[in-house]
């Protein structure tokens, strides 16, 4: 059988069409979604499944199960950004430097200064070091709740280093 | 990527001498529970959850703890519980709260959980602590969480190979595959522990360490 696109729309009261409210309520969200997100990432759409999980949840998830996509980091802070849940914008950013190591430095910085005016100055100042390099699963960071990449380190996790010879490590 | 993730192995390691209490991060604490196998790690997350407080060891404890015969084998262990984010330190020592073990249960379960619905169950079926499910679910899932973790144990070997993970957790979950109710096993000593967690797990939650610490405390974590 081929897959094509279903419609919902299968049984309507007689003469009745899409209300106009209807119409602009979609339309004032897909606004929101383009123009509220951090520049240049608005058209990166998530396509929730069908699940008891909220669109929150099953991001979150999904970050858990598939950390490198790229994509499903960028729908999550900026579902968050469109509904300016601070908490939520921290931990899914926090999640971005956790994934991707060295690289994705570019990522990175792009949506902490997205994000940068709704986490505030102290959760900012949090991650900005780690812009260029990203976290590691050792660094240490308060307790984040949400994040679902990190590993829970919240003390030094300075204790056995590389020796060094000759002041080489 | 961590160094050790990264394939990246110093020739040699040194203290860094900042002389920290040590003690398991969330992950090191689930973990040193989420298997029986004994490994190097392992022995030494469990042995610094065996006392009431966390230690400032020595070498020759850290040799003693992780059964390594150099220094540079110990340190070499403890280089790759720290590069993993399972090994931390703090200035002061710290410890699971003193007193019984169903009210530090019950807090954990609290916030393991982004619903609030957490159980913890023992290897016969019982209910040690529930939070969130009426007593009627809690009775019903700590005798699944047992039925479980029991089929697990006897197909553990089929069950890695053809999951291709060595995962001992179990989830009941949605169409989307979303877990609704996630059981999670805890190896403490000889005892078999079931925590079971409704909706999103928050097992990065320091809640965690200081529930895994009191029960090794009380049940015994090495052999």
């Amino acid at each position: 059988m081929a897959a094509t696109t279903g419609s919902r729309d299968i049984v309507r009261r007689a003469g009745a069409g899409i209300s106009a409210s209807e119409n602009a309520t979609e339309q004032r969200e897909q606004w929101r979604a383009e123009h509220l997100a951090v520049p240049g990432t608005g058209h990166i759409h998530f396509t929730a499944l069908p699940s008891d999980d909220d669109v929150a949840g099953q991001l979150a998830r999904r970050v858990a199960g598939d950390p490198t996509d790229a994509r499903l980091h960028v729908a999550r802070v900026n579902h968050h950004i469109v509904e300016d849940e601070p908490d939520g914008i921290f931990a899914a950013l926090v999640d971005v430097f956790f994934a991707f190591g060295d690289s994705g430095a570019g990522l990175r910085a792009r949506l902490l200064d997205g994000a940068r005016r709704q986490i505030g100055a102290q959760r900012a100042a949090l991650l900005q070091p780690a812009v260029a390099g990203g976290l590691r699963p050792k660094s240490s960071l308060p307790w984040c709740p949400g994040s679902m990449l990190s590993k829970g380190v919240t003390g030094s996790t300075d204790i056995v280093r590389p020796a060094t010879v000759g002041g080489i490590r | 990527m961590s160094n050790v993730e990264a394939g990246f192995k110093p020739a040699a390691f040194e203290l860094a001498g900042t002389a920290l209490y040590l003690q398991p991060t969330p992950a090191g604490a689930y973990y040193a529970v989420g298997s029986p196998e004994a490994t190097p790690e392992r022995r030494l997350l469990l042995t610094l959850m065996s006392g009431a407080s966390s230690r400032r060891p020595s070498l020759t404890d850290l040799a003693q703890w992780t059964q390594q015969r150099t220094e540079q084998d110990t340190l070499a262990v403890v280089y790759r519980a720290q590069e993993r984010g399972w090994l931390e330190g703090f200035r002061q020592p710290q410890g699971p709260p003193p007193g019984p073990l169903e009210p530090i249960a019950d807090r954990a379960l609290q916030v393991l959980s982004s619903t609030g619905h957490g159980l913890l169950a023992d290897a016969q079926g019982f209910c040690i602590a529930s939070r969130g499910f009426d007593s009627t679910a809690s009775d019903f899932l700590a005798a699944v969480s047992a039925d479980i973790a029991s089929m697990h144990e006897r197909h553990a070997a089929y069950l890695a190979d053809a999951s291709g993970t060595a995962t001992g957790a179990w989830a009941l979950v949605d169409m989307a595959g979303n877990s609704r109710v996630g059981f999670w096993p805890l190896f403490v000593g000889d005892h078999r522990f079931v925590l079971a967690l409704g909706g999103l797990p928050a097992l990065n939650h320091p809640a965690l360490v200081e529930l895994v610490w009191s029960l090794t405390v009380r049940y015994g974590g090495l052999e």
